[in-house]
């Protein structure tokens, strides 16, 4: 009885014995950043919050840019210039700026994805510009620009951005048959905003498509419950907001060549129309016409859209993975080949419930 | 006559008896172990995500076999070691049982050291193996000596505690796109076939009744609950491997070791970033009785024949697994080790059709015999 008390008593006070890390003691990665310089080389920054004392209030960030060869270096040497040890588990935003996005971020997803320490809900991002000078930049004295860049992201998202995050790239990234996308942000003045989406083949950027096109990428994509839009119609321009919208994918296979078939079902209320005379806003048929202006709009987009992927031989959409789940015999090669013939019809469903609270 | 009569009766004392509804905790907890945690790559090889399919049919599968080894004991009289010796004699037949004992040291080794991989990868990579796996097994030996009716009981806990784990599959549900997972069946037997095999060590598990069978109370009500535990499992894999397939896309799994515990990575609350932890380690109530189930199974065996106590095997089996464990020291063995683990289990349950066979004649040549 007395040997069991023992070594029970043993065991709680072993477990003492462990090394402590105290979160004041380590160096907290919240967002780092990778620049071009030349082909044999990268500068990667990244940014550690520093926790003042309880009085200021403000949060100061470290930054550590270091400049070398590999990736593997990269850890070595920004943990040499450190003076407490870096732990990435908080990591929150990783950028990589054009330059390098466009010559493919392959190793980079390679680490990602394998280090487990890693979460799977950071965002990425490509900076127009200097990433370096992006992270170093105060935005805001409360919070950290970690912080802040997640916000906009976020923000985005519940707007007109398409949901993405790391999970959401590495999908696509692996996926035959879809690629991936990544918000395209830019630094200006005293901000930061997300200025479009730039588009992916495999692990490299080929196109950008422009902030105000993203709402029409989101619309493909998943379901929409709060975008908004604004067009220049005949008398003016006017602003709607989508409060719902539906995706649906049709596929054709007759002969060769199979057809898709993308219907997309929105609803969604006037929000900004100037323009006076107010007999004719009364009037159905001007609703009316406003729904199909818009439809024409969205569909002429969206046609549009799916032409530049074609031309740049690549399918954030998805068409390739929708094909390959429901048609039997996917040949990834042959697909391939076809995907610039393939025949993408959009029919846009557009209802206008409301125009706002004032005539 | 007498012969028959020594072997077959497998006295078990009233007090160490189970009731039948615990056959239900004690399959499903020895059929769910590491597999669920890593299987849904190992069967999408072959046959991407039509592989759904190949779940069920091991599950058809297992309930055929279960019926088999109920009908095999009943007509058998008492455990595996008695069907053997009535079958094969004295020493083939005890041959023949030591080699099942090994085979559920095996899944032991198999189960903790892929465990204690699992640990070192995600958690602790510079664990001390020596250590840990020392004070690990000796809580096992601790709970196994405890007897058949302690683990038991563990089991229950495990199960029980498990279950909410199941809710977290809401997470990655939300993030899936359903858009991508659509039933076109484009697969062959043969793919669906191999798939089957390379994921039948998840399913592994029911052997272990060929022991335990003289510790239910009432074995002909314990039947359904054997089914229900098959059942149970069959419904956890396909709603795991499903919101796998629709969170990673198909060439994306391929590239996920551990697609169960990735799935975990996107669960995140406001008290917690990164629930893979608490999972892990929650996990180690799964495995501390699948681990303590093998043990008891394999140490059982020399007990029924050679009359040793149990308490000496348990130990001398916690020995080799603790060399043994040692041996395995990097990911390569590892895997080697599961694999070889997963084609043994396809042809140890491959070999109950047999022994259902020949209990069957044997039972019909004896009853003619005897008339």
């Amino acid at each position: 009885m007395r040997g069991k008390l023992l070594s029970v008593l043993c065991l709680i006070f072993a477990a003492g014995c462990n090394n402590i890390d105290s979160v004041e003691d380590r160096a907290i990665v919240q967002i780092s950043g990778y620049d071009y310089i030349d082909e044999n080389r990268i500068k990667g920054t990244v940014g550690i919050p520093q926790y003042g004392e309880e009085s200021a209030r403000t949060v100061e960030e470290l930054n550590l840019t270091v400049e070398t060869e590999s990736l593997k270096e990269f850890d070595i040497q920004i943990q040499n210039e450190s003076s407490k040890p870096l732990s990435m588990g908080k990591l929150e935003v990783n950028l990589y700026n054009e330059d390098l996005a466009s010559r493919g971020i392959t190793e980079f997803m390679d680490i990602l994805s394998r280090d487990p320490r890693i979460g799977r809900n950071i965002y990425l991002g490509i900076v127009d510009g200097d990433t370096q000078k992006l992270i170093e930049g105060e935005y805001n004295q409360n919070e950290t620009t970690a912080k802040y860049l997640k916000g906009i992201i976020e923000n985005n998202i519940d707007q007109n951005l398409p949901k993405t995050n790391l999970h959401y790239f590495l999908y696509a990234y692996y996926a035959d048959g879809l690629d991936g996308y990544l918000p395209y942000l830019k630094k200006k003045n005293s901000h930061i905003e997300v200025s479009g989406i730039s588009i992916f083949k495999e692990a490299s950027q080929v196109a950008v498509i422009p902030a105000e096109d993203t709402l029409i990428l989101k619309l493909l994509k998943e379901k929409v419950e709060k975008g908004s839009q604004t067009i220049q119609t005949e008398d003016g321009r006017v602003g709607m907001e989508i409060t719902d919208s539906n995706t649906s994918y049709q596929v054709k296979k007759t002969g060769d060549v199979p057809r898709f078939f993308v219907n997309i079902t929105m609803k969604g209320f006037i929000n900004e129309m100037k323009e006076t005379g107010v007999e004719s806003q009364k009037n159905p048929t001007r609703i009316n016409k406003l729904e199909e202006e818009f439809s024409t709009y969205y569909q002429s987009k969206a046609e549009e859209m799916i032409e530049l992927f074609k031309d740049n031989e690549t399918d954030p959409i998805g068409l390739g993975n929708i094909y390959k789940n429901r048609m039997r015999n996917f040949d990834k090669q042959v697909w391939e080949e076809q995907y610039s013939e393939v025949l993408v019809e959009v029919n846009v469903d557009l209802k206008i419930t409301g125009m706002g609270i004032s005539l | 006559m007498n012969k028959i009569d020594n072997i077959t009766s497998v006295h078990v004392p009233d007090k160490f008896l189970i009731t039948p509804m615990l056959v239900f905790f004690i399959i499903h907890s020895m059929q769910v172990g590491v597999g669920i945690l890593g299987f849904e790559s190992y069967i999408s090889r072959y046959s991407g995500f039509d592989s759904w399919i190949s779940i069920l049919i091991s599950g058809v599968f297992i309930h055929i076999l279960l019926w088999m080894v109920y009908q095999s004991l009943q007509t058998g009289g008492g455990d595996i070691v008695a069907i053997h010796q009535q079958c094969f004699g004295k020493y083939v037949g005890g041959m023949l049982s030591i080699v099942l004992s090994v085979y559920f040291l095996l899944l032991a080794l198999t189960v903790l050291r892929t465990f204690i991989e699992v640990i070192q990868v995600w958690m602790f990579p510079s664990l001390n193996l020596k250590i840990f796996s020392f004070v690990f097994l000796l809580l096992i030996y601790y709970l196994v000596v405890g007897g058949f009716r302690l683990v038991t009981g563990f089991c229950l806990i495990s199960v029980i505690l498990t279950i909410p784990l199941l809710l977290l599959k809401f997470f990655p549900i939300m993030v899936g796109n359903f858009n991508y997972l659509y039933p076109a069946i484009d697969h062959t037997i043969l793919d669906l076939t191999r798939s089957t095999k390379d994921g039948i060590l998840s399913f592994l598990g029911i052997e272990l009744l060929l022991i335990f069978y003289p510790f239910i109370k009432n074995p002909q009500a314990s039947k359904k609950w054997a089914h229900f535990a098959v059942f149970y499992t069959v419904l956890i894999y396909l709603a795991t491997a499903l919101t796998a397939f629709l969170y990673f896309s198909e060439e994306q799994l391929q590239y996920v070791t551990w697609g169960t515990i990735s799935l975990w990575k996107i669960v995140e609350f406001p008290f917690i970033e990164r629930f893979e932890y608490i999972g892990i380690a929650l996990w180690m109530y799964v495995i501390v009785p699948n681990v303590c189930l093998a043990l008891w199974g394999a140490s059982r065996i020399p007990r029924r024949l050679f009359n040793i106590n149990q308490k000496i095997t348990v130990g001398l089996f916690c020995v080799a697994l603790y060399i043994l464990i040692l041996l395995f020291d990097d990911r390569q063995r590892v895997e080697q080790l599961n694999v070889f683990a997963n084609d043994v289990g396809f042809y140890v349950l491959l070999y109950i059709p047999v022994i259902f066979l020949l209990s069957k004649i044997m039972y019909e040549v004896r009853t003619r015999h005897e008339r």
